[in-house]
């Protein structure tokens, strides 16, 4: 609708056609808001017109345009003034100057603003959107009482389709509060989906669906819950991998996306869906967590006249989402159950396996015992001991069962009971190694593991010691009398590898003030930040530097012990450290060091 | 119209549109009455339907005058409408008046 | 329970933000400032807040309304300065000890968020960026329906699409509606609030990308905050505005410059194309049987904004030269088809024509793009660069409208048909009648 006003060029007569306009606007169901704004811009440009109008042009009319829409009103103003660059941007004057805010004004109601400028005439052209609809609802014309009925049976039908809409999320939201209750109370998540489902196909008006779940462990859909309770087992599983598979739900789980069926397009008659309700017609919705695949809903009707609405559509995806978060949520606690359980476990083994490593160690004569251990893992492969034969000779042991965890310390403790009830029966370390690998060669093949083992036996009397080494570290000697420390190499294959191994004895003078060190690997390749290793040549300095000076075995396996934690640092430990040091605490001094020390004494 | 003088407050209500046609009118009536003793200026905008750009161009020169009147009076705008609100609002007017809403 | 809210008024060093709105109604994380506060205040028990505004009230206003939102009943009053929240207690509170929430939640001076009060957001724009970084854990509350952290540190909010090969680095922050394309790196320490468009191949690390804002192809954003076509620099402190609506632009609002035939245009002038083919052909024909040469190339000026693939600002037209009337125009029906050209739009001008355009209303000939059908040719304008071509050609440019369009569209069609079909017999101009008077009829 357009309206077209003039009036005279002077102030008085502004405010009676913006009045004029108002009621226009008023009369097109302008929301009063927007006709205030309106009327306002309006007044404002007019109120320019007027005032700047060229003199000699006074005797000429204002020329007003209005242009209303169902959706936008147009003003055009035409001004005979000299007209002016409409500025970029629109500021308001200083707060105390009395004028210059009306383009401001025009400019902050207004949608679109232009002004062109003529030769003659300017014109300003002026837009605001209308935001309120409200006047397409009622529209003002007078209506005869068939029209208002029908009218009014509309407006029921339209709020009838509100308050469906309105009961149908409700009722959503009541389904999903009252299962999240539930579910709280139980663990079951199969019956939990049972439930939530069966609801679901109530507020949707389905007749049947089907919930297939990826079980951790296998790319395979397996159905978890359907409509037909007893016959649960009847929709196969389904494996996810297949190309150009019959099922739509795999399709659907593939593409990750909705698929819709119905009477067209039909399902492939080898679809299990067909199988397990023929003819239906509807909706298989994938669902996804994250990125990752959980399962497919499948949800139909079996009178296959009508589709599912958007709305319904809808209310799909939400239950769906929200079995997928529960889904999640009850394997996240299943699995930290079983990792509370596994660590209660470990614990429990972790102090049967301390409890087997020999509680205090012998005492001998000038010479002092000391050992360390320090598993990785709270369970470890590393063991030693010490066996005593007589007051004299005792039996030094350090094995090592290749692999850390559980099953290593299994074979740890199985070895700590065998060689105290082999030992009567042989002589040399070499003897008992082969006994050992006879006996546990056949359980360690079977599991594809293998021990090393240094076995030492020490002679007081005699001052000597025997060892036999089956794949274990070599064994570290130094004394007083010699700079080098002596690298002991005992060749021998590790027990459980070759099945009659044969072993080399090995035996040394023990110099005086001697240290014997036997330990495993895990001391040598500890590890610091850097990947730099401990290392055996860092082990024989240490050694060589203990030499010489009076220490106890204990005092020696605690700085040896700082030694590491310093190379170490913060650093994970790798593998289990054990070492076993035996050490002379008589009080012998190296022949070459004497004087110094003596003349560092004061006469 | 009217405007009264409350003891020391001089009361202006009762203006049904402040625009480019009355705003002199306005200004020069609120001036004439300013009487020696006075403490506030309040503006009843309760019945004002519309306000234009020149009408608030009155209000602040009134403003002005009363910051001159007897060492700085203050100028209250009382109960404006919505749409002259929002107006007031918009052109950061609430920067120099009181406006006061019951 | 009642409380306050203070709105911050004149922050300089955040004169780049609060150009184009007050203080509070600045988005955070998807919600404004204010409304953050309000949701605080309502999970504090408040049911009746005034907000005590001495900016931009109104706006303030039109962005909270009545606060029934949140179950509140609030109040935007204008202040004339900002009040301190002891003023603010002192104004409105009086010596009511009950009735009104605890210090200080009672009187709150919005410079920052809530909870975080040791974070002043206003004092420059490298600590509202630090702000709204350390408020991402804060803001990604439960209530917010439908935001899901994809993985630690890694917000992303409801509709929002990002392509597979996009890189996420935490921390970040992807609003509602928010459309990410291939190959981008956002993160860490990026904010793209809600309906952000971000194309293909772009960058964005430590920056706050506001709403509405499309950020185009190998774009890199860098320790910026980034709204529509402004630009500021937090960590620097500098502010400018990108000129080129392919790097950034808002998406909120479009220039009519940008407006390009769309598919459906193009795919239309294909199937015109292919109608009229006869009588082009026809046309050709008849002038090499007479010896001329039948098609003439000419030189058009592309309109402002709309320079070729590889910078032109000239394209190449054809002309039928010895056919009649509209005729002439057929070979542009290829341009319509490759987008060069739309179906209504200002005619070309030759560059010697628009050197002659006098002033910048003229000048709005080439705001428009260039069309098969100008609104001078429905009008009857004979002189087809004359005084009145080039007032229609600046009014088209201001109001072009989809019903103009049509209007114009349907006319020049008709007037085309008319001539293909041989039927010259009626003047055109008879039948035009302004396009405002028409729709008045209707």
């Amino acid at each position: 609708m357009t309206l077209r006003l003039s009036f005279a060029c002077e102030l008085a007569a502004v405010r009676p056609t913006a009045q004029a306009v108002r009621t226009f606007l008023e009369a097109q169901g302008l929301h009063p808001e927007e006709t205030a704004a309106c009327d306002l811009a309006l007044t404002e440009a007019c109120n320019n017109a007027v005032e700047y109008v060229r003199p000699e042009q006074r005797q000429e009319p204002v020329e007003v345009q209005v242009f209303c829409t169902g959706s936008l009103v147009e003003f055009q103003i035409k001004d005979r003034t000299p007209g002016f660059d409409w500025p970029a941007p629109v500021t308001l004057p200083p707060a105390t100057c009395e004028r210059g805010r009306g383009l401001f004004i025009i400019q902050s109601l207004m949608n679109e603003v232009s002004y062109t400028r003529g030769p003659l005439v300017n014109t300003l052209v002026m837009s605001k959107r209308r935001v309120y609809q409200g006047h397409r609802m009622t529209p003002p014309a007078p209506v005869t009482e068939k029209e208002a009925r029908l009218r009014l049976a509309e407006c029921q039908h339209t709020i009838r389709n509100m308050v469906r809409e309105l009961c149908f999320r409700s009722e959503s939201l009541s389904a999903i509060f009252r299962c999240t209750a539930e579910l709280g109370r139980t663990d079951n998540l199969e019956g939990f989906s049972q439930r939530l489902l069966n609801d679901l196909i109530l507020i949707t008006g389905a007749d049947w669906f089907i919930l297939r779940l990826v079980l951790p462990g296998g790319p395979q859909l397996v159905a978890v819950a359907s409509s037909e309770r007893g016959a649960r087992s009847e929709p196969p599983s389904l494996p996810t991998l297949q190309q150009n598979p019959a099922s739509i739900e795999i399709r659907s789980a593939q593409a990750g996306e909705d698929l819709q069926f119905g009477p067209s397009p039909g399902l492939s008659p080898d679809d299990p869906i067909q199988q397990f309700k023929p003819d239906s017609a509807g909706l298989v919705h994938p669902i996804f967590f994250g990125e990752t695949l959980i399962g497919t809903l499948a949800i139909g009707r079996s009178r296959a006249e009508s589709p599912f609405t958007l709305e319904q559509i809808e209310v799909i995806h939400t239950f769906a989402e929200f079995l997928a978060i529960q889904v999640v949520n009850t394997r996240l606690q299943d699995e930290r159950l079983q990792m509370r359980l596994v660590s209660r476990e470990l614990e429990i083994a972790r102090d049967i396996q301390r409890a087997l490593l020999p509680k205090s160690l012998p005492r001998l004569p000038g010479f002092g015992l000391a050992a360390y251990y320090e598993s990785a893992r709270q369970v470890g492969g590393d063991f030693y001991n010490v066996l005593s034969v007589s007051e004299n000779s005792f039996w030094l042991v350090v094995a090592d069962v290749m692999g850390k965890g559980v099953p290593a310390a299994m074979f740890a403790a199985i070895l700590r009971n065998l060689v105290p009830a082999v030992l009567p029966w042989v002589r040399q370390p070499s003897d008992l190694l082969g006994e050992l690998n006879r006996l546990l060669y056949e359980e360690l093949s079977r599991v594809d593991m293998f021990i090393t083992a240094q076995l030492v036996l020490v002679d007081l009397d005699r001052r000597q010691l025997t060892a036999a080494g089956a794949g274990h570290c070599p064994i570290l000697l130094a004394n007083s009398e010699q700079e080098q420390v002596e690298v002991l190499v005992t060749e021998g294959m590790p027990l459980g590898v070759v099945p009659n191994a044969s072993f080399q004895d090995v035996t040394v003078r023990l110099g005086s003030g001697c240290r014997v060190l036997l330990y495993t690997d895990g001391l040598t390749e500890a590890g610091n930040d850097s990947g730099e290793l401990f290392g055996q040549s860092r082990l024989m300095s240490w050694l060589q530097n203990t030499t010489g000076r009076l220490a106890t075995a204990l005092n020696l396996k605690d700085e040896l012990v700082a030694e590491l934690d310093r190379f170490q640092l913060a650093a994970k430990m790798q593998d289990d450290q054990t070492f076993l040091l035996l050490a002379e605490e008589a009080e012998i001094f190296n022949p070459r060091r004497v004087p110094e020390r003596l003349a560092s004494v004061p006469a | 119209m009217k405007i009264e003088q409350q003891g020391e407050t001089l009361y202006v209500s009762e203006i049904p549109e402040l625009s480019a046609a009355n705003a002199h009118a306005f200004r020069n009536q609120v001036n004439a009455r300013l009487p020696a003793e006075l403490k506030a200026i309040e503006i009843d905008l309760g019945a004002t339907h519309f306000v234009d750009s020149c009408g608030l161009g009155a209000l602040i020169a009134l403003h002005k005058t009363a910051t001159r009147h007897n060492g700085g009076v203050p100028v209250r705008l009382l109960n404006p409408t919505p749409s002259v609100q929002l107006l007031i609002e918009m052109t950061q007017m609430h920067r120099l008046f009181e406006i006061q809403t019951k | 329970m009642k409380a306050l809210l203070i709105s911050p008024t004149n922050r300089p060093d955040l004169a780049a933000l609060t150009e184009a709105m007050p203080l509070p109604n600045l988005p955070v994380l998807g919600q404004s400032l204010v409304e953050h506060w309000l949701e605080h205040l309502a999970r504090r028990g408040a049911k009746q807040v005034r907000v005590l505004a001495a900016d931009r009230p109104d706006q303030v206003r039109r962005l909270v309304g009545g606060g029934a939102r949140w179950g509140l009943h609030v109040d935007v009053i204008p202040e004339k300065t900002e009040l301190t929240p002891a003023q603010a207690r002192a104004k409105y509170r009086g010596d009511a000890a009950s009735g009104w929430l605890s210090e200080p939640d009672d009187a709150v001076l919005m410079d920052h968020l809530p909870g975080r009060s040791d974070r002043n957001l206003c004092a420059s724009y490298a600590d509202w960026f630090a702000g709204l970084q350390e408020f991402m854990p804060l803001a990604a509350a439960p209530h917010r329906l439908g935001l899901t952290e994809r993985a630690p540190g890694i917000w992303v909010g409801r509709h929002t699409r990002v392509a597979p090969s996009v890189e996420l680095r935490a921390p970040c922050w992807l609003g509602k509606h928010v459309r990410v394309g291939p190959e981008c790196v956002i993160g860490p320490g990026a904010i793209l609030e809600d309906r952000v468009l971000v194309e293909g191949r772009s960058r964005i690390t430590n920056s706050v990308v506001g709403p509405d804002t499309f950020v185009g192809t190998l774009t890199a954003l860098q320790n910026s905050l980034a709204w529509g076509s402004a630009l500021v620099n937090w960590r620097a402190g500098t502010c400018l505005s990108v000129p080129d609506p392919f790097v950034m632009s808002s998406l909120a609002k479009r220039s009519p410059a940008a407006k390009q035939a769309g598919l459906a245009g193009r795919f239309a002038a294909w199937a015109a194309l292919a109608l009229t083919l006869p009588w082009g052909l026809a046309a050709i024909m008849k002038s090499k049987i007479s010896g001329r040469p039948a098609l003439r190339p000419v030189v058009g000026v592309r309109p402002r904004g709309q320079a070729g693939p590889r910078g032109e600002t000239v394209l190449t037209y054809y002309e039928l030269e010895n056919a009649p009337g509209w005729l002439r125009r057929w070979p542009q029906l290829w341009n319509v088809a490759r987008g060069e050209f739309t179906w209504v739009g200002n005619r070309p001008l030759r560059p010697d024509q628009a050197e002659q355009l006098a002033n910048d209303f003229e000048r709005l000939w080439l705001a428009a793009p260039v069309g098969l059908f100008s609104l001078a040719d429905t009008m009857g304008c004979t002189d087809a660069f004359g005084d009145e071509a080039r007032a229609h050609a600046s009014f088209y440019a201001v109001q072009a409208n989809r019903r103009l369009d049509w209007s114009i569209l349907r006319r020049g069609w008709q007037a085309w048909s008319r001539n293909a079909g041989g039927a010259r017999d009626r003047t055109e101009s008879a039948t035009l009648v302004s396009p405002s008077l028409a729709e008045a009829e209707e």
